[in-house]
């Protein structure tokens, strides 16, 4: 019953969080920030797929989402300009 | 040699990129088994494979996989994937077929087992990893030879 | 909770922009108020996460259950319908993308 309750909150956290972060993605006038704030949101967003109890689907946010989008945006980062 | 950040950097990332390598490895050969598969396994070998050269510089990461190796992983991969469908036909069932095709199914949670899956797993493992390291290299020096680069 | 929890940030944004008020404001909040309402009204509308009564678990996932094991060989039952029953799907998704990575090689490789 307790833990009940507290993985709702854990998942309200979660949620909140994601909430904030895509807010923040969308405020940030600089770029390589935002992109390291897009990079946590994948990083929460595949906690949530864990919690919807989909692995498989959390392995391929944590890989794809954080790692190799936050990578190829550093590299369109790089070949253009930083601010907007 | 760089700065001391650079050589955080490098050594933390050449001593993990090995690790991560072998996970992917195992991701993908234990796609029929456990959770992952061909797309989140290549994916943490690619990222694996471009740590390395985003930390070093592109020399070190094309000693790794060359450009040419890694276009044609990529091919082969997705035609891996075709060949497999086809020889089902060729065996006499439908196209992807795999136990009615008569794929050898092994023992039921081992490692050798499940026929066709595993074989499409590990193309598709392949084909996803060596995509990666060739959208970052075509992105990372796409426009410096032209010699308009910004 | 949660759909409350999406009414209260809507709410809070809401009120940052409310200080300079102007008819393009007012019409944005209106907007913005409209979509989150009904964001919370699909949410809330939505059937309980799990529950097995759910309209998803019909016949078809009950056979994949059954006997997936049996038909494919694969312990991972995500594996086998991705691979096995709908590998045709997987086929489209490989082609995808090898179209992107050679409409990549096409735009930004010079020689």
């Amino acid at each position: 019953m307790m833990t009940g309750v507290l993985t709702e909150i854990l998942n309200g956290l979660l949620l909140l969080f994601l909430v904030v972060c895509a807010i923040a993605v969308a405020q940030i006038r600089d770029m390589l920030s935002a992109v390291i704030v897009f990079a946590s949101f994948g990083l929460i967003m595949a906690i949530v797929w864990q919690q919807l109890s989909s692995p498989d689907v959390a392995m391929v946010e944590a890989a794809l989402g954080t790692g190799v989008t936050t990578l190829l945006l550093i590299a369109a980062i790089s070949k253009t300009r930083r601010t907007e | 040699m760089g700065t001391l950040e650079n050589q955080i950097v490098r050594i933390t990332s050449r001593l993990v990129a090995p690790f991560i390598q072998v996970y992917g490895i195992y991701v993908i050969i234990h796609g029929h088994l456990s959770p992952g598969g061909g797309f989140s396994g290549g994916a943490i070998f690619g990222a694996s494979l471009v740590l390395v050269a985003l930390s070093f510089n592109l020399e070190v990461g094309a000693k790794q996989i060359s450009h040419d190796t890694a276009s044609i992983l990529e091919s082969g991969g997705a035609l891996g994937f075709v060949i497999t469908g086809l020889v089902a036909i060729a065996l006499g069932a439908n196209f992807l077929a795999n136990q009615s095709a008569g794929f050898p199914m092994g023992q039921t949670g081992q490692l050798f087992s499940a026929g066709a899956i595993f074989i499409i797993t590990f193309f598709l493992g392949i084909k996803v990893a060596s995509t990666i390291v060739t959208l970052f290299y075509n992105i990372i020096e796409g426009e410096d030879k032209s010699g308009d680069a910004h | 909770m949660e759909d409350l929890l999406f009414i209260i940030i809507a709410a809070i944004f809401a009120m940052r922009y409310l200080l300079r008020l102007q008819a393009r404001g007012v019409f944005t909040i209106l907007l913005v108020g409209l979509i989150g309402f009904f964001f919370s009204f699909t949410v809330a509308e939505m059937p309980p996460f799990g529950d097995p009564n759910n309209p998803v678990f019909n016949e078809i996932p009950a056979r994949y259950m059954e006997s997936g094991v049996a038909d494919t060989g694969a312990v991972n039952i995500v594996s086998s319908v991705i691979i096995d029953y709908r590998a045709f799907d997987t086929i489209g998704e490989a082609t995808v993308l090898f179209v992107a990575i050679a409409a990549v090689i096409a735009t930004l490789r010079s020689h």
